[in-house]
């Protein structure tokens, strides 16, 4: 294998502009600059305690899966000690890569969790042996909680099988408590909101821990959940901490782009006029723009000016209620742990509260809500709403653009939503006032590229 | 109840989980119990729940699931179309046990007692799971065997892994990682596998793919905007310090970037890098 002259390394116009943006996007939130400017290593500098488990967590912890074993080394050397995993994550790669780097940490200082799905047929024996298999993987004598993974109802609390399994393995000292998690439905309608089962789980007296889908803007059910995990003195864990944003391309009505060209046709093919259809697009578009300009201030005040500001901002929201006990976040790499450690104890002030809120109010009527099922039903094609604004989500506010794309392909749609051809039915039928139809088609421009 | 109920099972039926084709598998010596189903990438949420994250991120296509049993076993069989032999392989060797015996069959293969058999063939990946019953070593090799006769496709590495160099490969270990290779967020997209240099000491060696003249301009100036630069012979060596296991550093090549990691100091890595690039 013969070698290739390597260009000299060189700064592109683009790479100045993008660093420049991250740049200020960063300087505005605390502790970030700093560190940029000492060069000091961000570690962990607020603890609180995890319900009843009187375990003290770090405010920012790691989960999910598909990242390198020493990614959980380098989050915990920096004071992370609580990390979430889950047999079905890679068929226990994910607790494999954990137990790996368990063994250059102190037990006693980390908080293990882990999460079985809980099938119809399942036993008190096959949940004893599936545990087991997780607490190979982990290579640890005991794990600190055992959650039911995405339970769908509230029924499922009841799980004869689950409960008895938990019962012998705390009796063994293998395991100490037990939680459940819920992210909300995956299509409308088909399992119960998280805040019902999640409440429930709170009030059962059984399920020491809670992993919640909760951000800014999703905060009326999430509190709920909160308020009842509080009154009953369990453990929190947000996930999802970003809100999702969707923007609007701009309209030429002489001139329309390929995608507004085809749902102005179609609409035009139902019957609608051309005008009128215009003026629907152009309407939510100044929606959008006034949106954004109502929330400028807010933005430019706190350096959100791209979706890593708003993620790191969404992140702080979150850290500053003292109920929520701690965030989890799916650090992939060493980077991303480095650029949000610097949130650990930080709370927003009462103005930089009121500024978010400002921007929720804002931007209530685009932004669809996680675990929210409300419009369940509205659509006559069955377009899964809540999906395809969660594959926008991965898109904007996780960068994880190819996995986006490539789920919404998944769904089939192909180079058009059956949004083009529809008149609408869906409309007025979110009771937060998002416009469903037009958010589709932007999610849809968004995740094909159009 | 009864019209949530029915708008549930439309729902499911029409959005996630579909008929699969006529002549799903024939599996010879295993009975199929009822109907195969498929699922896609929104549909696979219901089948394997958070699990999924990991498959979309591979690229999945489809599922398709059903129940065979054979004597006292009964197992559901879940056949992966990853889009690419690249992607089935990726998702195969982050699955697959460390600790479980590797067989001679598909592309590769393992039997897991007593309850898991997982084999690699072309663009699907295969997952058994036994609910009944249990998969001993012998009826999970033939079980094994009949999947592998049943599936197209050839039963070959995937053709991106002839970029790595095999002198000196530790036989097994290559590996296809989507992002964010060894911790690293600008190290996407890389076949990599474990080597043992010169002295006897054991690395990593890593292709960052696609392997065209143009990604791989793109590619090399931004590590070069982030990483540091010193000089082998006369080229470029751009390189980082990664925590808890040394350096990583690239170079240009004919297969397009280049890299090693693990190494102790500059010396090592550029030793490492002369031995890899002259594979």
């Amino acid at each position: 294998m013969s070698r290739k002259k390597a260009p000299r390394a060189s700064v592109s116009r683009r790479q100045f502009l993008f660093a420049g943006g991250a740049a200020a996007a960063a300087s505005g939130l605390p502790g970030i600059a700093r560190a940029a400017e000492e060069q000091e290593i961000p570690k962990i500098k607020r603890h609180r305690t995890l319900g009843r488990t009187g375990f003290e967590v770090s405010d920012i912890s790691i989960g999910g899966g598909g990242k390198e074993a020493n990614v959980y080394r380098y989050a915990y050397d920096h004071g992370i000690n609580y990390f979430d995993t889950a047999e079905g994550y890679g068929n226990g790669a994910s607790e494999r890569r954990i137990g790996e780097a368990l063994q250059h940490m102190d037990r006693k200082k980390v908080f293990i969790t882990t999460k079985l799905e809980l099938k119809d047929d399942e036993t008190r024996q096959t949940v004893l042996d599936r545990f087991g298999k997780c607490q190979e993987r982990l290579r640890t004598e005991y794990v600190d909680a055992l959650y039911i993974h995405s339970a769908p109802s509230v029924a499922i609390l009841d799980n004869a099988a689950f409960h008895g399994a938990v019962k012998q393995l705390k009796a063994d000292a293998r395991l100490r408590f037990a939680g459940v998690s819920n992210h909300g439905s995956f299509y409308p309608g088909d399992e119960e909101n998280m805040e019902e089962v999640l409440v429930a789980a709170a009030e059962d007296g059984r399920f020491d821990l809670m992993l919640i889908a909760y951000n800014f803007m999703n905060r009326d059910k999430g509190d709920k959940v909160l308020a009842a995990c509080k009154k009953n003195n369990v453990g929190t864990t947000a996930m999802k901490t970003a809100p999702g944003r969707v923007e609007m391309e701009p309209l030429d009505p002489e001139n329309p782009s390929e995608r507004y060209a085809k749902y102005i046709d179609s609409q035009v093919e139902a019957g609608e006029k051309r005008e009128d259809v215009i003026n629907e697009i152009q309407g939510f578009i100044a929606e959008t723009e006034k949106t954004f300009a109502d929330a400028k201030p807010f933005m430019e005040t706190h350096g959100i000016t791209d979706r890593e500001g708003l993620r790191s901002a969404g992140a702080q929201w979150v850290l500053s209620n003292p109920d929520m006990h701690t965030i989890c976040i799916g650090f992939k790499d060493f980077d991303t742990i480095d650029r949000f450690l610097p949130l650990s104890g930080t709370t927003m002030t009462r103005a930089q509260l009121l500024a978010l809120d400002h921007y929720r109010v804002a931007a209530s009527s685009l932004y669809c809500r996680h675990a929210c099922t409300e419009c369940s039903g509205a659509c006559p094609q069955a377009v899964p709403v809540s999906t395809v604004m969660r594959y926008a989500y991965y898109f904007t506010e996780q960068a994880r653009e190819k996995h986006a794309m490539s789920k919404y392909r998944g769904l089939g749609y192909g180079d058009a939503l059956p949004c083009d051809s529809c008149n609408g039915p869906c409309a007025g039928k979110c009771p937060y006032g998002v416009n469903i139809k037009a958010n589709l088609l932007a999610a849809h421009g968004l995740l094909t590229l159009a | 109840m009864i019209k949530r109920v029915f708008q549930v099972g439309v729902l499911l039926a029409v959005l996630s989980c579909q008929a699969a084709p006529q002549g799903f598998l024939t599996i010879a010596g295993w009975s199929p119990h009822g109907e195969p189903a498929t699922y896609d990438a929104a549909g696979l949420w219901e089948l394997i729940n958070g699990g999924a994250d990991i498959f979309l991120s591979y690229g999945f296509e489809t599922v398709t699931v059903q129940n065979f049993s054979a004597g006292d076993v009964t197992a559901s069989i879940a056949v992966y179309d990853m889009g690419r032999p690249l992607n089935a392989f990726g998702i195969y060797r982050i699955e697959a046990p460390p600790d479980a015996a590797a067989l001679p069959l598909g592309t590769e293969a393992v039997v897991s007692p007593p309850y898991q058999c997982l084999l690699l063939k072309d663009r699907y990946y295969v997952k058994v799971d036994a609910y009944e019953g249990e998969i001993g070593r012998a009826t999970g090799d033939s079980l094994v065997a009949a999947i592998v006769d049943a599936l197209p496709g050839e039963a070959t590495l995937p053709p991106e892994f002839a970029a790595l160099p095999t002198d000196g490969m530790v036989a097994g270990s290559s590996q296809y990682s989507r992002e964010s290779l060894y911790g690293l967020a600008e190290l996407d997209e890389c076949v990599h596998a474990t080597y043992i240099d010169d002295a006897g000491s054991v690395y990593q060696a890593f292709v960052i793919l696609p392997t065209d003249e143009a990604t791989a301009d793109d590619v090399w100036q931004k590590l070069a905007s982030r990483w540091k630069e010193i000089d082998l012979g006369g080229e470029p060596v751009l390189f980082r310090d990664v925590p808890y296991s040394g350096l990583v550093g690239v170079i240009r090549s004919e297969s397009g970037i280049i890299g090693v990691a693990n190494a102790a100091d500059k010396n090592q890595l550029l030793d490492r890098l002369e031995q890899i690039s002259a594979r």
